[in-house]
């Protein structure tokens, strides 16, 4: 499906309507604030959306790498995010199995962090990841 | 909401109807020994429904109540109303400052629950309020003081002092399980949810496993701890702390665990260079604790604890989005709250890397 407007500037759109259009009509605390809720999970959704194609594919990288996984990396993006998913499974197989030694858990920091880091960007892109936090 | 006879509410997740009907409200009345003249339902959390009531009359020593009862859903490692009942009690026999609950009352609301009334008690418990409320500025430079003096006589309450607290579950319930430490039971009861999530968190399982190597050993199942002792589940006034509450995770375990629940990251509601809740560095509050516990503090396990609050939150958030995806639960703060994980382990992991606090 491709077609104007897109699917990033159709969930912009539903987010900017609530938090701007209907958040203000509703007086009650609790259900404005679950207004706000709704157009932030609309906006997250736009983001993920905006940059899905390279995110997915710098994820899988990241999780061949730490598995060792040699197999060719899928064409479409349905097939990296299920190539994902599975991987995914594999590293926290190989993070509990007692065979893993501590050398080879600290060299997976990197690249978790790099992982997080990319979800933070799109969940909350505000979220201060500096390190000298108290 | 309706008031005096029944109280109706929609839950705008589940759809649930509460209510408080008239034979209800006489029990309650009859409990009190007054009338109740009105009832509107509270905010309340997964494990327990809430309501104030007002009565009028009769040998009642306060005008406002608030009923706790056991609500359809719980939330892992959560009491029900009859043990956070005899918790309390226990709170208040050892001083803290916390309501007295009164009137534990059988199958008030739904069979096979549990209900206790307690006297409602004013102050703030909105987290960014109590951060950042200029009403609150005076009772901020006072709270890590008072609140370390609670945390200790909350902590004075041993297994040795209170044996039945928790019921049929040994005192020593984690050495029961076959866990070394306080540590190695909270990461105990983090596997059967962390086995529950249908996609797999490598960051979540790296953390577990940095936790379950990094466990101290020397940190026995010792103390009474809250168990959710944080920024949102104690109320503040302006001349200061006024009330402990929300104690259903309250267990035995590690005093660590709720001095470094309190630095939690999220709990700080955005005051990240306050690390004691949001509104205190943390030399004050933890000589206030050395001072009211006797006990001497080891920095190691407050870094450590803290990396494992962050990690339960991380787990908690996740599995949130689990009742939604899978539980029936069509509420959509758990969906929101599922996407926050990653702020958690995050978090951890900057902590691991920092080393110290």
């Amino acid at each position: 499906m491709q077609d104007a407007p897109d699917r990033e500037t159709i969930l912009l759109g539903l987010a900017k309507f609530l938090e701007r259009e209907i958040r203000p009509l509703v007086k009650d605390p609790r259900a404005s604030f679950r207004v706000l809720v709704g157009a932030h999970l609309a906006f997250t959704a736009a983001m993920e959306s905006m940059d899905e194609d390279a995110d997915v594919a710098a994820e899988l990288e990241r999780l061949r790498a730490l598995t060792g996984d040699s197999v060719p990396a899928p064409e479409s993006l349905r097939d990296k995010k299920r190539r994902v998913a599975a991987l995914e499974g594999r590293l926290c197989e190989a993070i509990r199995d007692p065979k893993t030694s501590a050398a080879e858990l600290d060299t997976m920091r990197p690249a978790l962090r790099a992982s997080l880091l990319a979800k933070l960007r799109v969940n909350n892109p505000r979220f201060d990841t500096r390190a000298d936090i108290e | 909401m309706l008031r005096v006879g029944a109280v109706a509410w929609q839950n705008p997740g589940s759809m649930a109807e509460l209510s408080l009907d008239a034979p209800t409200l006489t029990r309650l009345g009859e409990a009190l020994g007054a009338a109740v003249v009105s009832a509107s339902r509270l905010a309340g959390g997964a494990c327990q429904d809430n309501f104030l009531l007002e009565v009028e009359g009769g040998a009642a020593d306060t005008w406002r109540w608030v009923l706790r009862s056991d609500a359809r859903t719980s939330l892992p490692g959560s009491i029900d109303r009859a043990r956070e009942f005899a918790v309390m009690k226990a709170a208040v026999r050892a001083g803290v400052k916390t309501p007295e609950p009164r009137a534990l009352l059988g199958e008030l609301l739904a069979p096979r629950t549990s209900a206790y009334l307690v006297p409602f008690v004013a102050g703030e418990a909105i987290g960014r309020k109590i951060v950042k409320g200029p009403e609150l500025a005076a009772a901020r430079a006072g709270l890590a003081g008072e609140l370390a003096a609670e945390l200790a006589r909350i902590h004075s309450v041993t297994p040795a002092t209170e044996p039945a607290l928790f019921g049929d579950t040994p005192p020593d319930a984690a050495n029961a399980a076959g866990a070394a430490s306080a540590a190695h039971a909270r990461i105990a009861g983090m596997r059967g949810p962390m086995a529950g999530l249908r996609r797999e968190r490598p960051a979540l399982a790296w953390l577990v496993r940095w936790l379950e190597e990094h466990a101290p050993s020397d940190d026995p199942v010792s103390v009474l701890t809250h168990g959710d002792f944080r920024t949102g589940n104690f109320l503040v006034e302006p001349s200061g702390l006024s009330a402990v509450l929300d104690w259903e995770f309250a267990h035995f375990g590690s005093p660590y665990e709720d001095l470094a629940w309190l630095s939690v990251r999220d709990w700080r509601f955005g005051q990240l260079a306050l690390p004691i809740g949001g509104f205190s560095a943390r030399r004050p509050f933890y000589d206030a604790y050395e001072a009211a516990s006797g006990r001497a503090l080891d920095p190691a396990k407050l870094h450590y604890w803290e990396v494992l609050g962050n990690v339960a939150w991380a787990l908690g958030a996740a599995c949130q989005t689990e009742r939604y995806t899978h539980g029936g639960e069509e509420d959509l703060e758990l969906l929101a709250i599922g996407r926050r994980a990653a702020e958690m382990e995050w978090e951890a992991l900057r902590l691991v890397e920092k080393g110290a606090l």
